[in-house]
């Protein structure tokens, strides 16, 4: 699993006057000059300043991570402007707004993969051509991506998302039950498109049902 | 048979097999009193040792075994549907879950809400069958061999009886309907000395909305002749008709709606209720019920029931009299019984009559209380009753008029 911790926040609390503090110290007005309108940075620095009993280690922690910030100044905003443009494009390209028709939803996830990987791709790029960071934060983020994403997840998360595009068609396995009913339904892995010789070695081995132009309909309501 | 068919003539194999099987424990393990029921688990018994049977259940399981080896691949591609035997193939779903495990964190996964839209059987569902069927050839010769060799699956004594407790059941049903309103249903018991005593029966009808109220008839079989005089709306009709209803029920053998009940097993059951005079007919209503009560004075005998309800009351009060008389004397002289619900009180005093009258509530005379007890009839009717509260009497209006 990907560890992302550049604050250190998973085990402060917030503070229990949290909103009183925010108040009476103006922080409104700080995080709005700091943000500079952005939304996502309002968010974080809100939630940074209003966390109560932070250690002594855990500053000194999120200061090396910010020197390391500093240092790598060009790196850590195209990370950002990545992270940002990712989240940006899911909510303009892809709309979760019906959880009760799967093919609405698989088209969806398909579409999200999609910008996932091509995200994950262009932080993996900028981060290998990126001299060593020496704060722990960092360290620690880089190596933990570099564990996790490599060209071979990308390439098959892409393949996933094509999959759910249904241009290929969908494989799956079924059993026979009782009263004629295809029982235990498994989503298979498309197999790989067979040479010349294999297709001929296949004649009789397959059976194929072509339907009518016009059932197209039955065709959708049967594969949802 | 077609490949479908053949499938679906195994499962209802399997299904009979297994009804057949737990009947026949469940039956064995209840304590059974019944001659009825004795001879269904001896006959069941015969059944399920019999050789063809047992050779019908391994063959049917063989069938099962078959089908269930049957698991093939299935491409949907534009407008093809192919299908192969089933070789291997890596499980998208498996692969999916652990690829992107990586970004599983413990935040809140919202679940797809999934309406199954599963009909009837489409011709997709069949083509993919079809498929399957083709390429196990091995398996659909076995499922083709029971067919042919166990065309009928159901035997014809087992089919009967299914009907016939079919009936049994569903009167169950109805009684518990009723039982849960408080009403009590009782086995009868037939009595051969001619005596009656059935005590708190009702009308299940009302029962059923909670509305009917009980009563008892009692005769030593010395008199068998009823009449139910007694106030307009009191209940007479309803209290002859629940009598002809648990009468009938008797006769089938089935409990009845009553807490005790002893009655000599009618032979027949005759009945003579008021028709609406019809004016293109040739025979007037005094006519009709002329008619009726020869008829049924032709076939009545000692154990017949007959249940008439205002029978002779076109034709004036004396005249009334004299043919319910000539009637009632001829059913006392066979010895049949007989309901006879009447407005002419004279009926009830005859020797060999037990007057039953629908009596007043305690709560005001001029409301029934539904109860229909053993008495005189009453001096003066509900209906003069009423015209008196109006002063519609003879003399008050005498006065008025000066």
């Amino acid at each position: 699993m990907i560890q992302l911790d550049l604050l250190r926040l998973v085990k402060a609390t917030r503070i229990s006057i949290a909103e009183d503090v925010r108040t009476d110290l103006e922080l409104d007005k700080i995080v709005a000059i700091a943000s500079n309108g952005d939304k996502l940075i309002a968010e974080t620095w809100m939630n940074v300043l209003l966390l109560g009993e932070t250690s002594e280690e855990d500053v000194r922690y999120r200061q090396d991570a910010v020197k390391d910030a500093l240092a790598h100044r060009e790196t850590v905003l195209k990370m950002y402007s990545i992270s940002g443009d990712v989240l940006d494009r899911l909510r303009r390209e892809v709309f979760f707004f019906r959880t009760d028709d799967p093919a609405v939803v698989v088209h969806e996830a398909s579409r999200g993969i999609e910008i996932f990987a091509d995200a994950l791709e262009e932080l993996i790029t900028l981060l290998r051509s990126t001299p060593r960071f020496s704060s722990k934060a960092f360290s620690d983020l880089m190596e933990s991506l570099f564990a996790n994403i490599d060209e071979k997840f990308i390439s098959s998360a892409r393949e996933v998302a094509k999959i759910f595009s249904f241009d290929q068609g969908i494989d799956f396995s079924v059993k026979l039950g009782k009263y004629n009913s295809l029982i235990d339904p498994i989503l298979l892995m498309p197999k790989e498109k067979g040479s010349l010789l294999s297709k001929i070695f296949s004649v009789g081995k397959e059976y194929t049902y072509k339907l009518d132009p016009r059932d197209r309909p039955a065709l959708k309501s049967y594969m949802t | 048979m077609s490949n479908t068919s053949l499938a679906l003539h195994l499962d209802a194999a399997l299904e009979y097999i297994e009804a057949l099987e737990s009947f026949h424990e469940k039956l064995s393990s209840v304590k059974i009193g019944s001659e009825g029921l004795k001879h269904f688990l001896a006959y069941l018994n015969s059944i399920i040792e019999s050789e063809t049977f047992r050779s019908m259940k391994e063959r049917a399981y063989e069938a099962k075994a078959a089908r269930e080896k049957i698991k093939v691949r299935v491409k949907i591609i534009g407008d093809k549907i192919k299908v192969w035997s089933y070789d291997d193939g890596e499980d998208l779903a498996s692969f999916i879950e652990a690829l992107f495990a990586r970004f599983k964190g413990s935040g809140q996964v919202e679940e797809v809400k999934y309406h199954r839209t599963a009909g009837e059987m489409s011709h997709i569902h069949a083509a993919i069958l079809e498929g399957a069927f083709g390429f196990f050839k091995e398996e659909y010769n076995i499922l083709r061999k029971f067919s042919e060799d166990f065309p009928s699956i159901i035997d014809e004594g087992v089919r009967n009886f299914s009907k016939e407790a079919e009936f049994y059941i569903s009167y169950v049903k109805f009684m518990r309907r009723i039982e849960e309103k408080g009403y009590p249903f009782v086995i009868p018991r037939f009595t051969t000395d001619g005596s009656i005593k059935v005590k708190g029966f009702y009308s299940p009808l009302l029962a059923k909305i909670g509305k009917a109220i009980p009563n008892d008839i009692e005769t030593d079989g010395e008199k068998r002749i009823f009449t139910i005089t007694g106030m307009n709306g009191g209940g007479k009709t309803t209290f002859s008709i629940s009598f002809g209803q648990l009468s009938y029920l008797s006769k089938l053998g089935v409990p009845v709606p009553a807490s005790e009940a002893m009655l000599p097993f009618f032979s027949s059951i005759m009945t003579a209720f008021p028709i609406e005079e019809d004016k293109g007919e040739e025979l007037s209503r005094l006519e009709h019920d002329v008619v009726r009560a020869w008829n049924i004075l032709k076939s009545a005998n000692d154990s017949s029931l007959v249940i008439t309800n205002e029978l002779f009351s076109t034709t004036t009060s004396e005249e009334g009299f004299q043919l319910a008389e000539l009637f009632l004397g001829e059913l006392n002289k066979k010895r049949a019984y007989c309901l006879y619900v009447t407005f002419i009180p004279k009926v009830a005093s005859l020797s060999y009559i037990i007057s039953l009258v629908a009596m007043p509530s305690p709560e005001g005379p001029l409301r029934p209380s539904y109860k229909i007890l053993p008495g005189s009839p009453p001096a003066e009717y509900m209906a003069i009753r009423i015209a008196a509260k109006y002063q519609l009497v003879y003399e008050k209006l005498k006065g008025m008029l000066g």
